[in-house]
């Protein structure tokens, strides 16, 4: 048979679990979000400094650049930023950079440059989705277990010159 | 003699009280601080959509002053997308009184900026981090761009 001592600690310890789990989720909850935001930051900055590039770019004889150009200038500030993702390219789709799938892989975040000479913009997204330690549930548009999604996309007009 | 000592159950229920009460401060603790990385994070996002507008005033010839206007206000409406911004409360505006010579003079002004201002409003209604942070925040960034040497010019303007 136990001893009061004995039940009074196995308390304590039920009471410590509980509020461990409890700090624990706020925690990793407050250090996610930090790191959300590093990621978010860097895909906002990579987005500003392709748009640039494809934007100088698309008034030039070959027009806009493609994806791979965009990616190469923005790749190693992708890959040195991104927390719980690598950068990689993807192609654009009948004339446009596809929207953010929940199918796609997570921990992927992909790079799409596209131009659209008829309206004289370009666009550069970075889009995909990063591990998560904690379920999101902030409000943060459509959501997956485990993964937080990134979704930059700029489209700015370039000068086009006559040949 | 025995380190521990037998709890009575009033310490029990008097740490369980403890608990509901402190529990509530640092969840609220946890979420004023998510709502400030938030902030932060649409005003990296405003900065660079505000640079990117700013930018596309060169897009249009010069002289051709609507659609310059035109051109960096639908570059920066495209361009902000962040998941607090309240819709229709983005704007961005590059008035005479900045300067501005480039957008507005009759004459082309080759060693000027052009300065642009955008303004967006951040609102976390309609999500748990709305439960601290229940008033909306109104950002401002500024931004500055040199006109660049090389234009084309609109049709009837003397560059």
């Amino acid at each position: 048979m136990r001893s009061g001592a004995g039940r009074g600690q196995g308390q304590a310890v039920v009471e410590f679990a509980l509020v461990l789990v409890v700090v624990l989720l706020l925690l990793l909850g407050c250090a996610q979000i930090g790191l959300y935001a590093l990621t978010r930051g860097t895909a906002i900055t990579a987005a500003e400094r392709g748009a640039y590039v494809a934007a100088g770019a698309a008034g030039g004889p070959t027009g806009p650049p493609a994806t791979a150009a965009v990616y190469a200038a923005i790749r190693s500030q992708l890959a040195s930023g991104l927390v719980g993702a690598t950068p990689a390219p993807m192609a654009s789709r009948d004339g446009e950079c596809p929207t953010l799938d929940p199918t796609w892989p997570v921990g992927v975040v992909y790079v799409c440059s596209v131009g659209n000479p008829a309206a004289g913009t370009v666009e550069v997204a970075v889009r995909g989705w990063v591990s998560a330690m904690v379920p999101p549930g902030f409000g943060l548009g459509s959501w997956r277990t485990g993964a937080l999604p990134v979704d930059i996309d700029d489209v700015v007009h370039a000068a086009v010159f006559a040949p | 003699m025995s380190a521990t000592r037998r709890r009575r159950p009033s310490e029990g229920a008097q740490s369980v009280v403890e608990t509901a009460l402190v529990l509530p401060f640092l969840i609220a603790l946890a979420l004023g601080f998510a709502g400030a990385i938030f902030v932060l994070d649409a005003s990296s996002e405003l900065r660079a959509a505000t640079g990117l507008a700013t930018s596309a005033a060169f897009s249009a010839p010069y002289g051709a002053t609507t659609q310059a206007l035109h051109n960096i206000d639908d570059t920066f409406q495209r361009s902000v997308h962040g998941p607090f911004f309240v819709p229709g409360l983005l704007h961005i505006s590059c008035p005479p009184s900045e300067g501005n010579q480039y957008l507005y003079s009759a004459s082309y002004q080759p060693n000027t900026v052009v300065a642009c201002q955008g303004t967006a409003t951040v609102s976390f209604s309609g999500n748990v981090i709305g439960l601290v942070w229940q008033w909306q925040v109104t950002l401002r960034q500024s931004t500055e761009v040199a006109v660049p040497p090389f234009r084309q010019c609109a049709a009837g303007i003397t560059c």
